[in-house]
């Protein structure tokens, strides 16, 4: 994932980055322009100085005064730019000079024209009298265009730095503009993902995008609110229903019971009244198990479920669930193990809820595994009770792994249609434990690899009537 | 590209005749004429020599196809008692030094004369050859140039060893 970096350092960076590219680009552009034509005015200069010298100086020559030549020349020691000047016959031979502090050519360049030359900037014009060349002369002058690039640098960067800390502060302003209504969505965003809660809203702060965006993103929030709340009455609408609906069609089912239990008071006439007896027998207490089940559900969901705990022995617990399951197991012909440590297994549970629990993994184990299968149940005593439920059936794949213990979901269909149920049982299961204060946990290698499930329970202490019975921990 | 040497720094001794004819064609620079002095804008620059043949050779040598002020330069010897006629520039060498009056007299308005020595301004001259510490220098009679029309350059004035009748 890519690092986070807020809008907020982004905009900075965006304004600053601006304002510098742009702030340079100015002053490079302005720095190369004046660099340029201050050369060119310094060269213009000089040339203007060579010629006013050459006038001043055009009589000494064409009549041989030096003397008159080295005055004039001496003027410019008033000045403190001209490092050196000369001035040459028409044969070239140096006439008349000045130095201020460097040498003077001894005769003058074949070029007549001024140049850039580092630090300064020298050469030779012509001395002309009346259309006559009668002389030349040479002019040495400093150049300070460096010196003055060295300050506009300097003033170039100060410049910059005040424009960027002028663009920051400008940053921390539009900031204020920019980000905060965006944050402000943000903010209320996480406070919807972290908390679940749908009544908060965005603030509608200004009247641009970002208002637009804060409306839409609140309007979706009503929207989501709305549907959660229909949802949520739509679900208490159905466990309602189907609380009213197992009540009412338990209902018949002890008049039924107790009708079977008197007609098996009395021998059959013949055996196909009996075989018809006993098939509305086990299918009715396999539905009065149904309903019972989706009973306990509705109690569940509703809060309605009160346990009756008690101090309870685990093993009694798991004896009457295997009791409970027995028919399942023998129809299906599976080989049953109780392995139980010898430690007396204490718990505080409602010893009835705890064996339906029970009873509902070892019947779901043994709906889910072939005829003739092995059911293991091992328990593990200690500060925390451990019983593992365990066969060698069809297994759980791992993607529906997650989702056994939701209602009404069934990993594959029971083996054998008529145990089919409700696919109730492991949410019962889970509720069930949770309320005893335990845990539950569905594993499996695979499909075709057989199932475990481990629950763990937490051990109930030496009571004041056990207190002989000190468990042996190992 | 000059065909003689000049000032006091020259290497090679050039002659006194060399150095007066080099002057002479240098005044003309210096010196504007009054207007109607020329009969055309090509008219040449007049230079009437008396008295002094080396010097009229070495400035016909000297202004051999130079202009000055843009006009040809012509040299003229003046025969002994021939008036100076239209000349732009009258010089007076030693040898007429006596008939200096007299010549300046017969010169028209407008016509620079110029002779050997300061008392020359004296009689007539505008501008006199003096020689001071083995170098040739000059003094201007600067009112007299002014009555004739003339107008001396003043860095002429400037490099000039005396100018007299200047205004204050």
């Amino acid at each position: 994932m890519r690092r986070f970096v807020s809008l907020r350092a982004k905009l900075t960076a965006a304004v600053v980055a601006t304002a510098f590219v742009a702030l340079l680009a100015n002053g490079v552009a302005l720095l190369v322009l004046e660099v340029k034509s201050y050369g060119e005015a310094r060269v213009a200069e000089a040339r203007t100085r060579a010629e006013i010298l050459a006038r001043a100086t055009a009589a000494a020559i064409a009549f041989g005064d030096v003397r008159d030549a080295e005055a004039s020349l001496r003027v410019l020691k008033e000045n403190p730019d001209v490092l050196s000047a000369a001035l040459y016959t028409p044969e070239g031979r140096l006439f008349a000079s000045y130095s201020g502090g460097e040498p003077v050519p001894p005769a003058p360049g074949s070029e007549l024209a001024f140049r850039i030359d580092g630090a300064r900037i020298t050469g030779f014009h012509p001395v002309v009298q009346n259309g006559t060349a009668i002389g030349t002369v040479y002019l040495s002058m400093r150049n300070d265009a460096y010196e003055r690039l060295r300050g506009y640098l300097g003033v170039l960067g100060a410049a910059l730095l005040l424009a960027l800390a002028l663009a920051f502060l400008v940053s921390f302003w539009l900031q204020r503009i920019f980000t905060r209504p965006i944050l402000d969505i943000a903010d209320t965003a996480r406070r919807v993902i972290e908390h679940g809660d749908y009544t908060v809203r965005a603030p509608h702060r200004s009247a641009d995008e970002t208002g637009l965006l804060a409306d839409a993103f609140n309007r979706m929030l009503d929207e989501v609110e709305r549907r959660s709340s229909e949802l949520r009455a739509a679900d208490r609408r159905k466990d309602e229903f189907l609380a009213t609906l197992a009540h009412e069609l338990r209902n018949p089912l002890a008049p039924i019971t107790n009708s079977v239990q008197i007609l098996k008071l009395k021998a059959p006439a013949d055996r196909d009244i009996a075989w018809a007896r006993d098939v509305v027998d086990r299918q009715v207490s396999h539905m009065a198990r149904l309903l019972d089940d989706l009973l306990d559900v509705g109690r569940i969901t509703t809060r309605k479920l009160r346990l009756q705990k008690t101090r309870a022995d685990l093993r009694t617990v798991l004896e009457s669930a295997v009791e409970a399951s027995r028919p399942l197991i023998d129809a299906g012909g599976h080989r049953l193990s109780l392995d139980t440590p010898q430690a007396p297994l204490r718990v505080e549970a409602d010893p009835v809820r705890l064996a339906q629990v029970f009873s509902n993994l070892i019947n779901n184990a043994a709906k889910y595994t072939d005829r003739g299968g092995r059911i293991e149940v091992r328990v593990q005593a200690g500060p925390e009770i451990r019983v593992a439920v365990r066969d060698n059936g069809i297994g759980i794949a791992p993607e529906t792994l997650p989702q056994v213990f939701e209602m009404f979901s069934q990993a594959a269909p029971a083996l054998d249609r008529s145990q089919g149920g409700l696919g109730i049982g492991l949410f019962l299961v889970k509720n069930l434990v949770e309320m005893h204060g335990g845990s539950v946990e569905a594993r499996s290698e695979g499909p075709g690899k057989g199932s475990e499930f481990v629950v763990r329970l937490p051990a109930a202490g030496p009571g004041a009537a056990a207190a002989d019975e000190r468990p042996s921990v190992p | 590209m000059a065909a003689f040497a000049l000032g006091a720094a020259a290497q090679r001794q050039a002659t006194e005749s060399e150095l007066k004819a080099a002057y002479l064609y240098r005044f003309l620079s210096f010196v504007e004429w009054p207007a109607g002095r020329f009969a055309d804008p090509q008219a040449p620059i007049v230079i009437a020599l008396a008295g002094a043949p080396e010097v009229a050779d070495e400035l016909r040598l000297a202004v051999q196809g130079r202009r000055a002020q843009g006009r040809p330069v012509a040299v003229r010897s003046l025969a002994p008692g021939e008036a100076p006629g239209d000349a732009h520039v009258l010089f007076v060498g030693p040898d007429s030094a006596r008939r200096l009056g007299a010549l300046a007299l017969e010169a028209p308005r407008g016509t620079l004369v110029v002779a050997d020595g300061e008392e020359a301004l004296e009689h007539g001259a505008m501008i006199g050859f003096v020689a001071i510490e083995d170098r040739l220098r000059f003094a201007v009679a600067l009112d007299a140039a002014e009555q004739a029309g003339l107008r001396i350059s003043s860095r002429m004035l400037s490099v000039a060893a005396e100018v007299k009748g200047r205004r204050p």
